[in-house]
């Protein structure tokens, strides 16, 4: 019987690419890589990760298998129904590769343990299944500095893009706000194929190793779409948005503070902005908007704006034109009001917020 | 001079507009587009999406011009 520790024995057909040789073998060995998921693209990713000698391997996830889990998550066996994915991901990966470093954290991921995770690992794969962590997973790689390997499925439809590479884009600047709460189906009411997170799963391992080694063109700043049913595929280069510096929490403190699960709901707090925000957002080509009544004091003069009480703004929603508007007034309130109003009416295309603390809270920069 | 473009529809979204394909009277530029699909699929109203024109997102209103290669695709959270 071979020794399983012979490297050159174990991973000859890769070692033997050109472009990818000994080094590149040594560096996934000192590869560090953190699944955020252990579902339908976790699996995968994981089986390509633990097989191709990735030295250490970090899984989240705090869910149990259950018998719907077992068409597309393939780590999983009937005898497993009920029991944590982590552990038995952990111990089938395990067998699989010996020489691999498999750390398994049987929890769900939060504000406040995520960065701690993320300080062991050099790359994040995002498997999740759920908008609220795919922004938290987002805003810590920014946050922290860590490359993104972002994976989506949904009924036959796929997404790869890899973010946050020497200052690159990420997932917000494709799309800075969640979506409404049951705007977007999830796999359990929408339904996936099967195959299909194993295709895209697969690919998020396949960037990682290209990051990890160095070779080949990665999909950084690059969104990756494909279609199960007709085997087409699409990918186009992600501008950078200035919404996206805005709406990423600029320090931890302020991360520790964020309710990514409200957020993601129907939420007000994401149409709230600070003044610092504001600040920011005017020096974009934005239109502000004051529903104060016309008398009201003190008058604006720091910067251009639209006077539209509060009153007479629905039947002036046609009048209002932009990408980005902003509606101000005295405390915060009404502002905070218009603001809902108009999403509702115009929809989620638009970015809509509304200035915390109003006016009488804001001092024009010198 | 009536020309007209084809968007490409990702997702779910064409589930909304009941094609992966559309065609429209070509717009001056991607705000008018927006107008121009919501007065189509009104029910687009309710739901996120990006548009890339010659395969580039969007971030600001950008002129269109006849073909131009138009795509619109939904946020997608599954895993």
């Amino acid at each position: 019987m071979q020794n399983k520790e012979n490297i050159f024995a174990r991973y000859h057909r890769q070692m033997i690419l050109n472009g990818f040789g000994k080094e590149g073998q040594e560096k996934l060995k000192l590869g560090r890589v953190l699944v955020v998921g252990a579902g339908g693209l976790g699996c995968p990713a994981l089986l390509y990760l633990v097989a191709a000698g990735v030295g250490s391997i970090g899984i989240v996830d705090h869910d149990m298998v259950s018998l719907s889990n077992l068409h597309r998550q393939v780590l999983y066996s009937e005898n497993d129904i009920g029991h944590p994915k982590v552990s038995i991901a952990a111990k089938k990966l395990q067998m699989m590769n010996e020489m691999v470093s498999i750390i398994p954290y049987e929890t769900k991921l939060t504000v406040s343990n995520c960065l701690e995770f993320f300080s062991n690992y050099d790359i994040i794969l995002d498997g999740s299944d759920n908008f609220p962590t795919r922004y938290l997973i987002n805003d810590a790689c920014v946050l922290t500095g860590k490359p993104l390997v972002y994976g989506a499925v949904s009924q036959y439809d796929g997404q790869v893009a890899v973010f946050n590479v020497n200052g690159g884009v990420n997932y917000r600047d494709l799309f800075p706000t969640p979506p409404k709460d049951g705007e977007v189906l999830n796999c359990a009411e929408s339904g996936v194929l099967g195959v299909l997170p194993g295709i895209i799963g697969s690919m998020q391992a396949n960037e990682t190793i290209k990051l990890i080694t160095g070779i080949g063109e990665s999909l950084v700043n690059r969104l990756y779409t494909f279609n199960a049913l007709t085997m087409q595929s699409y990918d186009i280069q992600i501008s950078a948005n200035p919404l996206s510096a805005l709406l990423i929490p600029p320090d931890v403190e302020s991360f520790n503070q964020k309710d990514y699960e409200w957020e993601c709901g129907i939420a007000t707090t994401d149409l709230e902005i600070d003044q610092k925000q504001f600040d920011k957002l005017l020096s974009e080509n934005i239109t502000v908007i004051d529903v104060r009544n016309l008398d009201e004091t003190p008058f604006i003069t720091s910067f251009d704006h639209h006077k539209i009480p509060l009153p007479v703004l629905q039947e002036s929603f046609d009048e209002i034109s932009g990408e980005t508007i902003v509606f101000i007034c005295q405390s915060g309130k009404r502002s905070l009001h218009a603001a809902q109003m108009f999403r509702e009416w115009s929809g989620s295309e638009k970015n809509i917020f509304s200035l915390k603390g109003g006016i009488l809270n804001y001092e024009p920069l010198i | 001079m009536n020309s007209e473009i084809n968007i490409m529809v990702f997702g779910q979204l064409a589930e909304l507009t009941g094609s992966t394909s559309v065609r429209v009277n070509l717009p001056e530029d991607t705000e008018s587009l927006k107008k121009l699909l919501l007065q189509q699929f009104p029910v687009l109203v309710n739901y996120n999406f990006i548009i890339a024109v010659d395969k580039r997102t969007i971030t600001e209103n950008s002129n269109l011009y006849e073909g131009a290669t138009i795509a619109i695709l939904p946020p997608f959270s599954g895993g």
